[in-house]
């Protein structure tokens, strides 16, 4: 989803330091591309939402963001969806599968969609509060996971099952679309490890439902960072290719965040281009992927571009 | 006339083409990932060479550590293949040893003073770039303090702890053993796995860094003492930068030392901020023991004096740098002092 929105390098500010005397900043890069399923997802989780009677045609209506090959549409029609959320929301505060279903759709539109940074912080949040309601809400010892230490908070996702898929995945998605839109704040980044652990944790009870989605964004987490700072590339590279055989090769968006990530972050240029000329190669229109491998083509075409000044 | 205009457009395209064939590309290397917010600045400045030197000097920038580290860098510049690189005092310690003056253990108390010294001597620092064959723009720093899995209030915490040195910094590795501590030196790359596995129980670094790293997942404590000003800088190969168009050079010196004079001063806020983090993620604060601490510096003073007796690096220097602290400490500040650092000192003062 890069492209619906003026392309805006990463501004976190994130510091490391180089043996006892070096510096320097580090963020999360975490592609519009790759957000765009979720937004698809929450599209379609509308359908748990809305009474019997209307719930073919949000059903329906999912299939049809998913199936369309024009985002502009899709991002003139989405903020019609948030309000319809809220005052659903209004009218059942204690709705874990509502709040869930919001905090996707926030965290995807304000990701992916919004083309003001300060409006993206303001959507960003209000996906992460909903997302958080929804896991408290299910999960009671969620309730305090912004007051304890990292060690104790991994130690309660082992309680996590899979009744609560669908919230710990909204969480996890709108917390990481929090920190990437709060990314000039350490206090968010600081959260980028939980963030992963709970979606590390979501593979574990998802029943493989939107899994290839979370490998991209493992692999992008797993990319973050050189090996030269610990970084584990390999990781990234392996959540990568898994989302690309989950997929069947058909989710575009895999592919180019492997090189964006990956094969720049270790400047391997066979990879990357082979990588993007095959993402410009394949057929866009699959059902249930078409927008974003329309995104993702578009996003090929610009790395293929800058890819000399690059390398 | 038109074979004469033919010959004049033939000329011109000659000359066209040959200026543009004329682009100097200038390779770098950094560990800065490009998808950071410094490799951006980083970015931001190479744009700004190639449009101000209208497509003459071409900055490459090899990002994320991939020509290996400082001194396979420094390698690859003598054999022509790169041309630079992003470097720490410790990185010269054979040839500048007078870079690691800001750098030496419990020597400065807070941003402003070290601000204020650096407000002087800088220029002092930067002087031998030039006889060892390198171009500079300028530094950019930060205060690491104190994280570790067992409340470090002063010395007598750290001791039979596993401190950790990172690899190749030996005017550290004196200091804590003129504590009496054992240092076991490792590259940055283990601590992380080490604080996990208790090969660590403390380690210092910048708050930001610690964050941007996650070693906040692996401690338990942090002690907001300022333990070493870290330090960071760009050098150019003079013999490279030399080739360049005068004009030309003055562009890229001006972009690139403001690259890291923004780096520098964005330092003390994000330190603000990542402090802030840390508490945030359920890290316990360790009030330390300013006593203890005070007892650290001077005998701290002691081993800096003894290393520059031995060589390590310049006396006169060390005493210049501890005029100037005492002078920003008895609130002497000389009215005079140059500019170089003052928007640091203010980002310092917003951070704070």
């Amino acid at each position: 989803m890069r492209n619906l929105v003026q392309r805006s390098e990463p501004n976190t500010s994130f510091r490391v330091f180089r043996g006892m005397n070096g510096i320097y900043g580090l963020f999360p890069r975490l592609s519009r591309l790759a957000l765009i399923n979720a937004a698809l997802l929450s599209v379609g989780g509308c359908a748990a939402l809305i009474s019997n009677a209307a719930s073919n045609f949000a059903d329906n209506l999912g299939a049809a963001v998913a199936n369309q090959n024009d985002p502009q549409t899709v991002k003139d029609g989405a903020p019609a969806y948030l309000l319809l959320l809220d005052s659903l929301i209004e009218g059942s505060p204690n709705d874990p599968a509502m709040l869930a279903a919001a905090a996707n759709m926030y965290a995807s539109y304000g990701a992916v969609f919004a083309d003001d940074a300060e409006r993206s912080k303001r959507l960003t949040e209000r996906a992460q509060s909903y997302g958080f309601q929804a896991i408290c809400i299910e999960f009671k010892p969620a309730c305090d996971w912004r007051n304890i230490t990292y060690d104790d908070y991994v130690a309660t996702l082992d309680g996590l099952t899979t009744r609560h898929a669908d919230v710990v995945y909204a969480y996890g998605l709108a917390s990481l679309v929090y920190i990437r839109s709060h990314s000039d704040d350490f206090i968010a980044i600081a959260r980028l490890p939980h963030a992963e652990a709970l979606l590390q944790r979501y593979l574990e009870i998802s029943e493989g439902e939107s899994d290839a989605s979370v490998y991209v964004y493992l692999g992008i987490l797993a990319t973050l960072r050189p090996p030269a700072f610990g970084g584990e590339p390999e990781k990234g590279r392996a959540a990568f290719e898994r989302a690309i055989e989950l997929s069947d090769g058909k989710d575009l968006s895999a592919k180019v965040e492997f090189a964006r990530g990956y094969a720049r972050l270790l400047y391997e240029r066979e990879l990357h281009d082979q990588l993007l000329n095959e993402v410009m190669d394949a057929e866009t229109n699959v059902p249930g992927l078409t927008l974003t491998n329309v995104m993702a083509q578009q996003d090929a075409a610009e790395l293929l571009a800058s890819a000399d000044d690059y390398f | 006339m038109n074979r004469l205009r033919l010959a004049a457009l033939s000329l011109l395209l000659t000359i066209a083409v040959s200026t543009a064939g004329a682009a100097t590309q200038i390779k770098i290397a950094t560990l800065v990932p490009q998808a950071t917010s410094w490799g951006s600045k980083i970015e931001e400045g190479r744009a700004q060479i190639k449009e101000r030197t209208e497509g003459r000097v071409i900055l490459k920038v090899y990002y994320g550590g991939v020509q290996g580290n400082a001194a396979k860098v420094k390698q690859k510049i003598r054999i022509g293949q790169l041309h630079g690189g992003d470097f720490t005092p410790t990185d010269f310690q054979d040839k500048l040893p007078n870079l690691n003056l800001y750098g030496l253990p419990f020597v400065f108390d807070s941003v402003e003073e070290v601000n204020y010294v650096r407000g002087y001597m800088d220029d002092m620092l930067a002087e031998g770039f030039a006889e060892q064959g390198y171009v500079t723009f300028g530094f950019a720093g930060d205060f690491a303090i104190i994280l570790s899995n067992t409340p470090v209030r002063g010395l007598a915490d750290m001791k039979g702890r596993k401190v950790w040195l990172p690899e190749g910094d030996a005017i550290s590795d004196r200091a804590l053993k003129k504590l009496r501590l054992v240092p076991n030196s490792k590259p940055i790359s283990d601590v992380m796995t080490g604080l996990k596995t208790g090969l660590f129980d403390v380690v210092a670094i910048p708050p930001a860094a610690a964050v941007a790293l996650q070693w906040h997942t692996a401690v338990k404590y942090y002690t907001d003492m300022p333990v070493i000003y870290a330090m960071q800088f760009l050098a150019i190969q003079k013999k490279k930068f030399d080739k360049l168009e005068p004009a030309d050079q003055e562009i890229v010196r001006e972009v690139l030392t403001r690259v890291y004079s923004d780096i520098n001063e964005q330092a003390p806020i994000d330190a603000a901020n990542a402090r802030e983090a840390l508490a945030n993620s359920g890290i316990t604060s360790v009030e330390p023991d300013y006593g203890e601490f005070e007892q650290i510096q001077k005998v701290m003073a002691e081993n800096n004096r003894e290393m520059a007796k031995q060589g390590l690096f310049s006396l006169e220097l060390l005493e210049t740098m501890q005029r100037h602290i005492d002078e920003f400490r008895s609130g002497h500040a000389a009215s005079d002092q140059p500019t170089a650092v003052e928007t640091g000192a203010t980002a310092a003062d917003a951070g704070r």
